[in-house]
C-alpha cells in the first residue's frame, strides 16, 4: 500500500517549501492588516521548521528523519537558506537545527496563575527572512524542486513519498505551471508518487477554502488551476484532516484557497502531519 | 523481605534497540533485585529528550521505593536525580527546549511477597503506561495487565513526566504465582505481538521459552526479533522483556 513506508534515519523523506516573495507578499493578510503576507509566511514556516527541528531532536544531537529544501521564487529562483546554508536546495534536517541565521529572543504574554498576565521570553530561531521582490517565476521554482528531488530519490528509493508545499499569492508570470506541477507529481518512489500541496494566500476577507474535493464554488480559474496542481490527500493525511474537523472526503486534495494566515498555519500542520510518524 | 527459606526466583531479562539504532540509543530499561521480590520495566518516549536515562531511573527508583504500592516519595527522588543529571549541562538550543519539556516514559512495577516455603506467592503491579504484565499458567491461561488487548495499544499512553507536576494515576493488579507460572513483563510493541497471537490460537509463551533456554538468549533474541519484525509481525520498537518464574524451595 503507498504512503505506508516507516520514515527513520535509514530511510529519511524529503520536504521542500517553494514561497513566493514576490513584491504583492508585502501586502497584509485581508484580516491582519499590521502584518505583511509575507513576514507572516515567514514566521509560520520558522516555527514548522523547529517544530520538525524538535520532532527529530534527542539529547545527543537531530536524527535525520527529513532532507528539507527552501526555494524562494520572487524577481528569480534562488535557494532561501542563508547564512551556512545558503545557496543549497536539500539539507539533512541536523545540519538545519545546527545552522539558523539567528535565535531571536521573543515576548509572548502568558497567565500568571492568579487573573493577570506576565511576559515570558522565549526562543524563536529564525531560517527564513522574507524580502519580497519582482515577479512570479513559479513554473521555474516547479521545475528546480523537481531536479532536487530525482536526485533525492535517486539515493532514497524507498522512501515515503517527498512532499513540496507552494505558497503563493498569485498568477504565476512566467507561463502556465501545470505540466512542472504534473512532472513534480510524476516523480516517485517505490512507496508512492511525489505530492504536491498548493497553499494561496488572500489579501481579502473571503472565507478559505480548505481541502477542497471538486471544484464547486471556487471563484475563478486561478483557484482551479491550483486545484488541478494538487495532489490529493493520502489515507493518513485525511485522517488527519478529518480529525481536526476539516469537512474532507476521499478525493479532498492539499489545497487550501484564500487562506489567512490562521488557515496557513492549519494547513501546513496537516500537511506536514507524516513527520508524527517518524521514528 | 524475604526469608532465606523462601523459594528463589528464577528471572532473566532481555533488551534490544529498534532497527537502526544502537544499543546505546535504547529507551526501554529494565531493573532487578529478585531478593527484595522488585522488579521493574520502563519506556522512554523516544520524542522526549534524555528518556533512556528517565527510564533507567524510574525502573531503578521503584526497587528502592521505601512504599512500592504507590508512586509517592520516589517518584519525586527519580524526578530530582533526573534534574540533577541533565539540567546543568550545556546543550545546544533544540536540546535544551526538549529538556525544558521533560522525558516521559511509561512504567511497570512488580512486587513478589513470599507466603513461606509451603504456600505460592503473592505479587502486586503498578502500571502508567502501556508496558505490560502477562501472567501465563498451566501452560494456555493468559492474564495480562493494564493492556488486555493486543488492539488496545494505542498512540499515546498514559507517561510519566520527569519534570514537576501531578502524575497519571497508576493502575495496580494482584495475584498469586505458583510453581509451573511464568510472569513477563514487556515493553509494548512485544506485549501487543504475544496478545494478538494468543488471540489468534497461538501458544506465545513458547517462542518466549525457547528464546530464554537458548545457550546465548541474548543472540537468540535479536535474531528472532528481526525476522520477526522483518515479516510485519512486530512494530519497529525498543523491545524489553523480563520472565519471572519461582523456583524450587530449598531442601529443608
Amino acid at each position: 500500500m503507498p504512503y505506508t513506508a516507516q520514515i527513520s534515519r535509514s530511510n529519511p523523506t524529503a520536504l521542500i517549501f517553494l514561497l513566493d516573495q514576490s513584491s504583492s507578499m508585502l501586502e497584509p493578510f485581508g484580516a491582519q492588516p499590521d502584518k505583511s503576507k509575507a513576514a507572516g509566511v515567514a514566521d509560520a514556516l520558522n516555527r514548522l521548521l523547529q517544530n520538525l527541528v524538535l520532532k527529530c531532536a534527542k539529547a545527543d544531537g537531530v536524527r535525520d528523519f527529513f532532507h528539507v529544501g527552501m526555494l524562494s521564487y520572487g524577481g528569480r529562483v534562488e535557494s532561501a537558506f542563508g547564512g551556512a546554508l545558503a545557496g543549497k536546495t536539500l539539507v539533512p534536517i541536523s545540519q538545519l537545527a545546527n545552522n539558523p541565521l539567528r535565535i531571536e529572543v521573543r515576548t509572548r504574554q502568558v497567565d500568571d496563575g492568579a487573573g493577570g498576565l506576565v511576559n515570558e521570553k522565549f526562543k524563536f530561531p529564525v531560517w527564513f527572512e522574507a524580502r519580497p521582490t519582482g515577479r512570479t517565476p513559479m513554473c521555474e521554482a516547479l521545475r528546480w524542486a523537481k531536479e532536487g528531488l530525482q536526485i533525492f530519490l535517486g539515493v532514497q528509493p524507498n522512501c515515503y513519498p517527498p512532499l513540496v508545499i507552494n505558497i503563493t499569492d498569485g498568477q504565476p508570470t512566467d507561463g502556465d505551471p501545470r505540466d512542472a506541477a504534473s512532472a513534480v507529481r510524476a516523480l516517485a518512489s517505490k512507496d508512492g508518487n511525489v505530492l504536491l500541496f498548493n497553499a494561496h494566500l488572500s489579501d481579502k476577507q473571503n472565507r478559505p477554502i480548505e481541502f477542497p474535493q471538486d471544484e464547486s464554488g471556487f471563484p475563478d480559474n486561478f483557484a482551479r488551476l491550483l486545484f488541478r496542481m494538487s495532489s490529493e490527500l493520502p489515507p493518513k493525511l485525511l485522517e488527519a484532516a478529518k480529525g481536526a474537523g476539516f469537512a474532507v472526503g476521499p478525493t479532498s486534495r492539499g489545497f487550501v484557497f484564500n487562506a489567512d494566515l490562521v488557515a496557513v498555519i492549519r494547513f501546513l500542520d496537516i500537511g506536514t502531519r507524516m513527520a508524527q510518524s517518524a521514528r | 523481605m524475604r526469608h532465606p527459606a523462601d523459594p528463589p526466583i528464577l528471572w532473566r531479562a532481555l533488551r534490544h534497540p529498534k532497527d537502526g539504532h544502537t544499543e546505546d540509543e535504547c529507551e526501554d530499561a529494565w531493573a532487578a533485585d529478585p531478593g527484595a521480590g522488585r522488579f521493574a520495566v520502563a519506556d522512554g518516549a523516544s520524542e522526549s529528550a534524555f528518556a533512556g536515562l528517565w527510564a533507567r531511573l524510574l525502573a531503578e527508583g521503584f526497587l528502592a521505593a521505601p512504599r512500592p504500592r504507590d508512586l509517592s516519595g520516589w517518584l519525586t527522588e527519580a524526578r530530582n536525580r533526573w534534574s540533577a543529571e541533565v539540567m546543568g549541562l550545556e546543550l545546544p538550543w533544540y536540546a535544551e527546549m526538549k529538556r525544558e519539556e521533560g522525558a516521559f516514559a511509561t512504567f511497570l512495577g512488580l512486587n513478589v511477597r513470599p507466603k513461606g516455603p509451603a504456600r505460592s506467592c503473592r505479587w502486586q503491579a503498578l502500571a502508567v503506561g502501556d508496558s505490560c504484565l502477562v501472567r501465563v499458567r498451566e501452560d494456555r491461561s493468559v492474564r495480562a495487565f493494564p493492556v488486555r488487548g493486543s488492539l488496545d495499544f494505542g498512540n499515546q499512553p498514559p507517561l510519566l513526566g520527569s519534570r514537576p507536576g501531578a502524575a497519571w494515576p497508576p493502575r495496580r493488579c494482584y495475584g498469586s504465582l505458583r510453581p509451573g507460572d511464568r510472569l513477563l513483563l514487556m515493553t509494548d510493541a512485544l506485549a501487543q505481538w504475544f496478545l494478538g497471537s494468543h488471540e489468534n490460537g497461538g501458544r506465545p509463551w513458547e517462542a518466549v521459552a525457547s528464546l530464554l533456554a537458548a545457550e546465548q538468549p541474548q543472540a537468540a533474541f535479536a535474531d528472532w526479533l528481526g525476522e520477526l519484525r522483518n515479516r510485519g509481525g512486530l512494530h519497529n520498537d525498543d523491545v524489553t522483556l523480563l520472565s519471572i518464574e519461582p523456583g524450587r524451595a530449598p531442601e529443608e
